[in-house]
Order: structure tokens, then C-alpha cells, then sequence
């Protein structure tokens, strides 16, 4: 009798908190966040000098992915402690230029100011480009496991032992019109992994973009790399362009953490990554890197 | 040799002659349960102990008439006088007290708040945990945890408990002396303890007695019931969500006895037929768990037990289609599961050597797993000919512990207790294997990755004496020593434990502890909310043991009416705990030790606690201010930031109020500083490279730090009505409870997100629980 009774209550009630625990909203109020200069540059030796000036906007912008460039910037660059030189609005490109070619070991101190903005500055330093040497290339000297048939490329970074390096690495091909195409490569290299990256044992990994890596796990210094092409993407090739260029620090910091933030960003369970920034008063990226290039016939 | 070291070893405690020994157990007079840390002293010599958690005691009292009294909060003291000639065994069943008398707890108990040497440890009464307003019907031992001060919870609903500033896994969970690694049904929202099956929980929050190692943050200690001895009964409840079962009985009555308690959610069952009108297929969760004891008395001074825990989660969805195309038949089925439990087992042998000398040896197993499924297969008959492929993908991880513990009570005369012993767990450690099936036609592809197991050993000794060394100065120090031997590598530690009182006044203590604590090993976790994917793993040369130490001292009192106060303040250091990387993958594990970074962390804070454990009126008051920090090199760029659950003031709020004999009132309110999560404040352009002079731009969301932001604060507002009816057969009653009775939208988490009426973008914080009724029947009989 008293199950009769209390049974359907208790499913009534059951469903009830089912019914009622839906996801409800309600508006968050963030502290004001005033809009400052960002500044993203990348001097790079051989490689004219460009500045991109915008501003930060509020988190709740309407339109995230829109940032009209601030052309009335004063923008001043010091080369190693004694050429002040000043940038100019360069409509077409929508970029600061300056008249001058960065070259290894440069040091710069960028100076961007606006009315209405606190005034920003940061350094750079233009790398030692590490060089790739002593390169072979083999074809078809395995299968993957989907019978396509591969090359081997080998190669030694010249890595210093006693310093921290940073790269990063691209492979181009030449094709026989004379277009040069991005490639993808193959390799289960572990300096190719960074700390936390998962590396399935036996299972190797396609790197089709400009990746940055560290030498944290370069065992041997010049450190030897071998990386898998596949032979059929590169049937109209001519000569296979790698491009490795040495970052300082913070160029890798910052592509690093960028791209940790856009994993994760939108994951309510994840933690979210904060990008690093080496601009004082402001945000974006100053630092400098060094390219060097080897050419390989195909 | 060997009984020249055990003089050497005792001479000091045996020197003093004319002594005799009585010893024995406190038990309940109505179900033979042991009452533990019940009370025993003599009221002429004013000296006395304190029962251990197998109810045993050892007071040893000069030859001389004695006016012994036996007394436990909330039932009726026990007094007998006696000329003491000899060694005596005197086993105490002490009778409940209606809990509409209020027992008067005299002066005259020797244990009260304030003269006992451990701190920052709290005592909570079962009956009082059951009080407590329930969530969804369901009582539960992890959420009353939560109402003290010094823990936190963590997200709405959750059960795990952040001790001190500490993580989840910190907190050493012994469930009759076994560890429990995964406390969680349902995601965190119910614990895997039924109240039904506990006899008492003791919480541990610093001033570790030396006995204790492994975790560094707290000791939840949980202890089964061991059954009736007396008569075989029974109670249930039949709740919205869940119902459970208590069977209980003498073996041999006064000489064994047994439990049997079990839990089961229907939800699965309630929704089954309208899943089945929705798919082809099944689909559903249920948890249940099962905890079972058994005990037996063997002569005067032997006792087994034995006893078990076994639980499981299940998540599971089948769909199966068939259709006919042109003349053929074709059939899909998909299926996936998710499940994940704990199995413990303990086998247990009590023997008193002497009237002085107590041993515990204990054989014990502890398992946690966790697999997740997913199967897809085809068939198709064309022609007659059967033609089938099938994938089948499992994932699956745990921990699995076998130990042994050798422990002895030793109490030479009442100013010192001691107790020493060891133990040695064997660890396996599963850290995620993929198992990968394919058919297809001919072929058939079956591998394993990472298909690896660690195995770890872990050694512990410790020895701790609690001594009072005069009326006012009462010390109970020790030393705890532990080694970890894993992959041909050991690590050890020595940790010192010492913690005090000192009465400054009447009925008045100042106390103060230090401990040090070591831990082998770590948990992967991404949430913190005890989610089954939350992976163990053992410290390694890489990810060494986290260490810590911490300061405690306070002011304890104990007032008329079994009021208790104590007001604490404490700092506790931690190293070596881990995170995971940024941008780590917290799913598949090979590799897990590049995934995490080791850092630091601190806490400190104050407590105050006012508790009420007797009486129609029964409850707590519980504030706690703290700070919390974490820094890691790798993480926010090596600054110091604030722990997620760093909550600066944390409040709760606990009554029941008998009225009669047939209804109880209760009511919970909590409150507490919101989380500290990283929201970002503005966006801005990023990668010139790709998009140099352009008006667009890979937005870089803009944090100035880690748990920058915080979420508006957390309090709700429980409130419960218990209705009971004696009835020939037993009796039964009625537990009627709303959860967030006020309607409070707490916040569960933060998204960006569109306004619906604006259409702007905004932050949205999403709330899980709003008022939730229940209802559940209970019984006894």
C-alpha cells in the first residue's frame, strides 16, 4: 500500500529533476579591458624589414578576426644601439617598411607609439643561422604501410651544444614548371615532438607546414635528422628546397603557445593556453630568426 | 638477543610495579558494533584511554578499587567499581540514548577536543552524516566531508574534496584500511560510499599521526560496519535516482556476525521503453555498488574479518539498422560503452598478544579500471553469401594493489600509546592500452598499443607514541619512513610527525603539529572532478615524488550541551606536485611523463569549527580562510597563480532539529568564494607571417594571467524533512529533501557565446543544478 503511494511520487519527482536540470545562462560581466597597440614583427636576416601595427579589442568584439591596421603610428627602430631610423605606412602592403636589410647577430629596438595608446617597445635579436649540412637522399628505399613507396632524407642541423637553439623547418619542392609547391613529409624523429606532443611507438607522423621545434632532445651536436618522402608526390619535381631558420626564443615561445591556444580554445574542460607576448605595454611578437636553405636535386 | 632488544625496547614503560591491566572492548548494547574511540577512564585516578578503531582498549591502573566509566557521545555511560588484583577483561556494550535525551557528557571524559594531542581532525558521527539533507535522495559521505572547514568542493555536484589547498589526489581514502582510488559514481556527482555500510569516517586534514603516509594533502578514514551480532536485520531505502539494501546478522550470535549492502540506479530501466521507441537498440547508465563483511571471534583474543567492496559505472549505447536493397539484406549495428570501478577486499586477524599488546595483520587488494568501447560492424547477405566487417576499438586503464600491514597498539600505561608496524603494497600500473580489432572479409587485424604494465613495490614503517607528558603538555610524535622501488629505481623518505597540546586553561588547550608528507604517486587529471579518465601512474626519475610539510596550530574547547569549538591556523608547503603540460593530450597516456610539469604550491589559512554532536539539536558551523597558490616553471610563464579552487572564504552552515519521535528537520547552507578560472579580456591580431597586411588575423585571445577571472560565488541552501513510523515489523520512514532550495544558478562554467536578445557576443556561464526535489522511502526491520 505504501508503495503504491510513494512510487509514483518518486518517479514523479525523478523526472521532475531531470525536467528542471537543463543548462541555464546568464550574462558575465568582465573587467574593462582598454585597447593597446600590438605589434607583431618577425625580423628575419635577408628579408626586408616589416612591421604590422594594430589594436587589442575587447573579448566580446562582434567581429574577433577583423583588426584594421593603425596607420598613423610613429614606429622607430634602433640597430645595435646607435641607428634610429623611422618606418613608413606602406599602403599596398598595409605594413611599417624600413629601409634596411637585417642581418645575423643585428640587435633592434623597436619603439611604437600612438596618441590615445600607451607607447610600446621591445628587442630582438637576428640569430646565427645553424646551418643544414652533409645531405643524402635516397629513393625508394621502403614502403609504408599502405605500399606507397618512399625516400629518405637525411641531414645534420648543426646544433650548439652549449646553447639553447630554437627552429624551425620547411620542405619545398621546385617542379619541373618551375612552381614551387609546399611538400609534407613523414618522420617519427623525436626532436620533431615537443614535450607533451604524443608520438605513437612504430607510427610515423606527417609534417606538411613550417613546424617549430627545440633541440631539448638533440642527443648529438651536429645532430643528424631523417625524415620519409613519399615518391609519388614528388613526381614532378626538380629539386626538393629545406629551409631551416633559427628562432631566438621568444619566436618560438610565442608560435608554440599559439598553437596550444587554438587547440584548446573553446574546450570548457580544458585549461587555456595564454600566448606569449615580448611586447612591454602592449602584445604581439618582436624576435628575430635567421633562414638557411639547402637545395637538393630530385 | 631478540628479548634483550624487546627489554631494551619496553624497560622504560614496564618499570613501574603493582600495576594491573584491564582491557577489553566497547561495543553497542543493541547490534554489537564496535564504538570506536569510545571513552574509558577511572573516575578516582582520573587517568584513561581511548577505544581503537576496533573497539579494543587497554587501561592499566595501579592495584587499588577502581570506579571505571565507559562513555560514548550519544549513549548512555557505562560505570562499574571494582577492587583491581589482577589483569582483567571487561568487555562494555553500551546502551543508545533516545536522541531526544540529551547525554550529558561530564567533565569527567578524559578524550574531549581539548585534551587530545592530534589536530585539525574531525570525527562525523554516521547518524549525523544521514541527517544531513540529501541530493537526490541519496546520502552521501564525500558531500558531508565537504561541509567542513578546510574542504573544499569542487565544481556544482561534485564529490571530490580539495583538502587544504591540496588536490583530489592527495587524499589518502581508506575504506577499512584499504585505499579507494576512484571515489566517484556518475562523474563526481555521487561518491562510491553507502552510507548504509559505514560505521564512522574520521577526517585527517594535517598533524598526521605517523601511521598515516602516502598522500600528502588529508586521511579520509572510513570504516565498514561489521553487522549485527545480535539479531538479523535489515534496511533499505527506495530513492529517485537510486535504491539500497542492508542485510545484516549474527553468524554466531555474540561471536560473528555479517553485512550485505547494496546500490543500484534505475534511470536505465525507468527510460528503456522510451529508448526502445526512439532506436533500434539500447541505451543507458547505471552505477551500482556492493560492500560486504564478515567477522568472526576466535577465542578470547582472536577476531577475522573479512571484507569487500565491489562497484561499477556502466555508460553503454547499442543501435542496430537493417534494410533490404535490392533484394539484399544489409545490417549496421554501433555500439559504445564506457565503464569504470573499484574492487577492494581485506582479510583481517585481531590478536591481543597481552592485556597490553594488540595486533592488526591485514592482507588487502584494491583495484581501480577504467574501459571505454566502441564497436561498429557490417553485414550484408547477398546472394546467400554473408559478407561482414567489423571494427572494434577499446581503451582501457587502472591500478591494481596487493599489501600487507603488520600494526601493533601498545599501550604500557595510560600516559603513552603507542603504535608502530609496517606494510608493503605491490602496485601494477596500467597507464592506457589501445586494442584495436578489424575484420574485414579474410583479413583481420587484432593489436594492443602501449599494452604495458609498471609494476611498483612500496615499503612503509612508522612508529608514533601518543604520551602525555604531564596534566597541561600532551605529545604524540613519530616518525614514518617509506621507500618506492620502481623501474630499478628507488626513492625513499623520512617524515617526521609530531603534533601537541597544551592546556591553557580550564577546558582550554593551545596546539600546534608539523608533518612531513611523501607521495609515490601521481594523478593525470585534467578536471578535478574525478572523471574516469583520471589515470594514476607511479613517481619516476623524470616525475619524482611530491613532497610536503605543514605547520598547524590552533585553540580547542569543549563546551556544556557536546559543543565543540577549535579554531586553527596553518601553512602547508608542497613540491613535485604535476600538471598537465599546456596543450598536453589527456586521453591517450604513452609518453605521459613529457604531458605533465612539476611545481609548487602553497596554502595557509585559518579554520573555525563549532560542533554539536548530541542533543535534538545536532550540526555544525564551519569558516575557513585561505589562500592558495601554484607555480610551475612551464605554466603561466613560471609566475605564481591562484589554485583553481583557491577560495578565500568558505562557509557552511549544518542543523538537524529533532521534534519528536517521528520527525527531524535539517538544513545545510553553503557558501563559498567563486573558482578561479583564466577568462580572456581582449583579442588581438596574431602570426604577422600569415597574415601580414591584412585586416584580418588569427584572433589571439588575451589572458593576463592564469585563473585571472573569478566566478561569482557559490552558496545554496538544502533543507530536508526525515519522517519516521515505528511499526510492528521495524519501522520505516520518509526522507523528503530539496537541493538548492532558493533556486541559486551557481556557476558550473564560463563559454563565450551570442546574447539571444542582442545578439552580441558574451560571456555565458552555465549552471547545472536549479531547486531539485526528492523523495525516498526508507525501512528497517
Amino acid at each position: 500500500m505504501i508503495m503504491k503511494r510513494i512510487l509514483p511520487l518518486a518517479l514523479l519527482s525523478g523526472f521532475s529533476a531531470m525536467f528542471f536540470s537543463c543548462e541555464m545562462t546568464v550574462d558575465v560581466e568582465l573587467p574593462a579591458s582598454d585597447p593597446v597597440l600590438v605589434v607583431n614583427a618577425q625580423p628575419e636576416s635577408g628579408t626586408p624589414l616589416l612591421v604590422d601595427v594594430t589594436l587589442s579589442q575587447s573579448v566580446l568584439s562582434n567581429d574577433p578576426g577583423v583588426f584594421p591596421p593603425l596607420t598613423n603610428a610613429r614606429v622607430l627602430l634602433i640597430r645595435n644601439g646607435s641607428d634610429s631610423l623611422y618606418a613608413d605606412y606602406f599602403d599596398p602592403l598595409k605594413l611599417y617598411a624600413f629601409p634596411l636589410i637585417p642581418a645575423e647577430g643585428d640587435f633592434f629596438e623597436l619603439q611604437v607609439s600612438h596618441p590615445g595608446y600607451p607607447a610600446v617597445r621591445a628587442e630582438a635579436r637576428i640569430p646565427q643561422a645553424l646551418k643544414i649540412e652533409n645531405v643524402t637522399l635516397e629513393h625508394r628505399v621502403e614502403k609504408d604501410r599502405d605500399g606507397n613507396e618512399l625516400a629518405r632524407l637525411s641531414f645534420d642541423i648543426s646544433d650548439r651544444p652549449d646553447e639553447a637553439d630554437y627552429f624551425s623547418l620547411e620542405l619545398k619542392y621546385l617542379g619541373t614548371d618551375s612552381i614551387v609547391n609546399s611538400a609534407c613529409f613523414q618522420s617519427d624523429e623525436p626532436v620533431f615532438f615537443r614535450q607533451g606532443e604524443l608520438q605513437e611507438p612504430g607510427d610515423r607522423s606527417w609534417f606538411c607546414e613550417e613546424f617549430y621545434f627545440d633541440d631539448s632532445y638533440m642527443t648529438e651536436h651536429p645532430y643528424r635528422v631523417t625524415v620519409y618522402l613519399m615518391e609519388s608526390e614528388f613526381q614532378l619535381a626538380r629539386e626538393l628546397i629545406l629551409r631551416l631558420k633559427t628562432h631566438e626564443a621568444a619566436s618560438y615561445l610565442y608560435r608554440t603557445s599559439l598553437e596550444d591556444q587554438l587547440a584548446v580554445y573553446g574546450n570548457p574542460f580544458a585549461e587555456p593556453v595564454i600566448v606569449y607576448s615580448n611586447i612591454e605595454n602592449g602584445l604581439g611578437i618582436f624576435a628575430g630568426s635567421a633562414a638557411s636553405e639547402s637545395r637538393i636535386p630530385w | 638477543m631478540k628479548y634483550l632488544l624487546l627489554c631494551f625496547f619496553f624497560f622504560p614503560f614496564a618499570m613501574f610495579a603493582q600495576t594491573h591491566t584491564i582491557s577489553g572492548y566497547v561495543k553497542d548494547a543493541e547490534t554489537g558494533e564496535v564504538l570506536i574511540g569510545a571513552n574509558v577512564y577511572d573516575l578516582k585516578t582520573l587517568e584513561g584511554t581511548a577505544g581503537n578503531r576496533y573497539g579494543f582498549f587497554s587501561l592499566t591502573l595501579p592495584a587499588d578499587s577502581v570506579f571505571l566509566r565507559v562513555s560514548f557521545v550519544g549513549y548512555r555511560p557505562f560505570t562499574r567499581t571494582f577492587l583491581l588484583l589482577e589483569d582483567m577483561e571487561i568487555n562494555v556494550e553500551l546502551q543508545p540514548a533516545s536522541e531526544l535525551e540529551e547525554v550529558v557528557i561530564r567533565g569527567d571524559a578524559i578524550e574531549k577536543i581539548e585534551e587530545r594531542s592530534q589536530m585539525s581532525s574531525i570525527h562525523l558521527p554516521i547518524r549525523q552524516i544521514k541527517s544531513i539533507p540529501a541530493f537526490l535522495g541519496e546520502v552521501d559521505v564525500l558531500k558531508a566531508v565537504q561541509l567542513l572547514p578546510g574542504v573544499q568542493s569542487g565544481n556544482e555536484g561534485s564529490s571530490g574534496i580539495f583538502v587544504r589547498g591540496g588536490s583530489p589526489d592527495q587524499n589518502l581514502i581508506l575504506l577499512d584500511g584499504v585505499p579507494v582510488y576512484n571515489v566517484s559514481h556518475l562523474f563526481g556527482f555521487f561518491s562510491v560510499f553507502n552510507a548504509d555500510a559505514i560505521n564512522n569516517v574520521e577526517l585527517i586534514k594535517g598533524g598526521f599521526p605517523a601511521r598515516y603516509g602516502g598522500r600528502l594533502s588529508s586521511v579520509l578514514d572510513i570504516t565498514m560496519k561489521e553487522g549485527n551480532q545480535k539479531k538479523f536485520s535489515g534496511s533499505g531505502s527506495v530513492g529517485v535516482v537510486a535504491s539500497k539494501l542492508t542485510l545484516e546478522g549474527p553468524i554466531v550470535k555474540d561471536k560473528g556476525s555479517f553485512i550485505v549492502s547494496g546500490r543500484r540506479t534505475y534511470l536505465d530501466l525507468l527510460a528503456r521503453p522510451f529508448i526502445k521507441r526512439s532506436i533500434d537498440g539500447n541505451a543507458g547508465y547505471y552505477f551500482y555498488d556492493f560492500n560486504v563483511k564478515a567477522n568472526y571471534r576466535i577465542g578470547a583474543r582472536d577476531r577475522i574479518y573479512l571484507s569487500g567492496y565491489f562497484g561499477l559505472d556502466d555508460f553503454y549505447f547499442k543501435n542496430t539498422d537493417s534494410y533490404e536493397s535490392n533484394g539484399n539484406t544489409l545490417r549496421d549495428s554501433y555500439g559504445a560503452g564506457l565503464d569504470w570501478g573499484n574492487r577492494t577486499g581485506v582479510l583481517r586477524w585481531n590478536h591481543q598478544f597481552a592485556p597490553k599488546l594488540f595486533s592488526n595483520l591485514t592482507l588487502n587488494y584494491s583495484r581501480y579500471q577504467f574501459n571505454t568501447r566502441v564497436e561498429v560492424s557490417e553485414e550484408s547477405l547477398v546472394n546467400g553469401q554473408v559478407d561482414r566487417s567489423a571494427f572494434l576499438l577499446r581503451y582501457f586503464s587502472g591500478i591494481r594493489d596487493w599489501g600487507a600491514s603488520y600494526t601493533f597498539d601498545f599501550i604500557p600505561r595510560p600516559s603513552h600509546y603507542l603504535k608502530f608496524g609496517g606494510s608493503a603494497v605491490y602496485h601494477t600500473f596500467k597507464p592506457g592500452t589501445v586494442q584495436l580489432q578489424i575484420e574485414s572479409g579474410q583479413n583481420e587485424i587484432d593489436t594492443s598499443l602501449n599494452n604495458s604494465f609498471t609494476d611498483a613495490f612500496e615499503y612503509r614503517l612508522f612508529f608514533e607514541d601518543d604520551w602525555r607528558i604531564s596534566d597541561l603538555l600532551k605529545v604524540n610524535a613519530g616518525v614514518h619512513l617509506s621507500a618506492f622501488y620502481v623501474d630499478r629505481e628507488w626513492f625513499s623518505s623520512v617524515e617526521p610527525r609530531i603534533s601537541m597540546r597544551y592546556m591553557i586553561a580550564d577546558g582550554l588547550s593551545l596546539k600546534g603539529s608539523y608533518s612531513r608528507m611523501n607521495q609515490y604517486i601521481h594523478l593525470l587529471t585534467n578536471s578535478g572532478i574525478g572523471l574516469p579518465t583520471d589515470l594514476w601512474v607511479p613517481a619516476t626519475s623524470r616525475v619524482i615524488p611530491e613532497q610536503s610539510w605543514q605547520l598547524a596550530t590552533g585553540l580547542a574547547k569543549s563546551m556544556k550541551h557536546g559543543i565543540e569549538l577549535s579554531v586553527e591556523a596553518y601553512y602547508k608547503s608542497m613540491k613535485n606536485i604535476i600538471e598537465y603540460r599546456e596543450g598536453a593530450n589527456f586521453l591517450l597516456n604513452e609518453g605521459w611523463e613529457s604531458q605533465v610539469v612539476r611545481g609548487r604550491g602553497w596554502s595557509y589559512g585559518g579554520e573555525f569549527f563549532l560542533q554539536k554532536k548530541s542533543g535534538k539539536t545536532t550540526g555544525w558551523i564551519a569558516y575557513t580562510l585561505s589562500w592558495t597558490y601554484r607555480q610551475f616553471e612551464d605554466l603561466n610563464f613560471g609566475k605564481r597563480f591562484p589554485f583553481k579552487y583557491d577560495r578565500r572564504h568558505d562557509v557552511s552552515v549544518t542543523i538537524a532539529h529533532r521534534l519528536n519521535e517521528r520527525w527531524e528537520l535539517a538544513a545545510t547552507w553553503v557558501y563559498g568564494t567563486g573558482n578561479a578560472i583564466s577568462l580572456p579580456v581582449a583579442v588581438y591580431k596574431g602570426d604577422a607571417g600569415l597574415f601580414a597586411g591584412s585586416s584580418y588575423g588569427l584572433p589571439v585571445y588575451y589572458y593576463p594571467e592564469r585563473n585571472n577571472y573569478r566566478m561569482r560565488a557559490y552558496h545554496r541552501l538544502d533543507i530536508g524533512a526525515n519522517y519516521s513510523k515505528k511499526t510492528s515489523w521495524g519501522q520505516w520512514g520518509l526522507n523528503l529533501a530539496a537541493y538548492n532550495a532558493y533556486n541559486r544558478r551557481n556557476p558550473f562554467f564560463i563559454y563565450q557565446g551570442l546574447d539571444e536578445f542582442s545578439g552580441e557576443r558574451a560571456f555565458k556561464q552555465v549552471s547545472l543544478f536549479p531547486v531539485i526535489p526528492s523523495l525516498a522511502l526508507n525501512f528497517e526491520f
